[in-house]
């Protein structure tokens, strides 16, 4: 799991580590297992089996932006834009927290994807305010 | 479309599209599940 999450990270030049820190702080969490990359997706934290020994991952990670749904129920699940449904083992509860805190994260540190095209579409205006301002005493 | 495999792939190949990774057993034992999307069609 560990290996998967960091060779997603080097991908993105993400520093793990260090955001992981930055958000434990910003949000006043001990732990905080959520993390996100340059490209606008956020990955949230659900608990996606039991462990059968001890020190074994719990959590998977899944990308919010392809959540459909969290179901709840006697056998709660995540169900995938995809259609796939994944069983969840916390309850339901636990895993809508993480969702939130998943939205908060992006409303907070995730930026818009910037286009290159669409800078280019809006260089005329920034330039006109750029010469009016300067225009103006 | 999407695809479902076993991580026995590159992360760098398919970063772009992953949705979700989980550990999970198996018969070959303990292993990360990666869920990805895919264009291509088979």
């Amino acid at each position: 799991m560990e290996s998967v999450k960091r060779a997603l990270a080097r991908c993105y030049a993400v520093d793990l580590p260090a955001q992981a820190c930055l958000l434990r702080e910003k949000y006043h969490r001990r732990i905080l297992l959520h993390f996100y990359l340059t490209d606008g997706r956020v990955f949230v934290p659900f608990k996606l089996r039991e462990s059968r020994i001890s020190g074994d991952a719990c959590y998977g990670y899944i990308d919010i932006g392809q959540v459909a749904r969290l179901v709840p129920g006697n056998e709660p699940y995540v169900n995938l834009k995809n259609g796939d449904r994944l069983p969840l083992y916390s309850n339901i509860t636990n895993a809508r927290l993480a969702y939130f805190m998943d939205l908060e994260i992006m409303a907070d540190c995730v930026g818009p994807h910037e286009d290159a095209d669409l800078d280019l579409v809006n260089a005329p205006a920034v330039l006109r305010k750029v010469f009016a301002g300067e225009a103006q005493p | 479309m999407p695809v479902e495999s076993l991580c026995s792939m590159k992360i760098e190949e398919v970063h772009g599209q992953l949705v979700a990774f989980y550990p999970k057993y198996t018969d070959q034992g303990n292993v990360t599940r990666v869920i990805y999307v895919s264009d291509r069609h088979d």
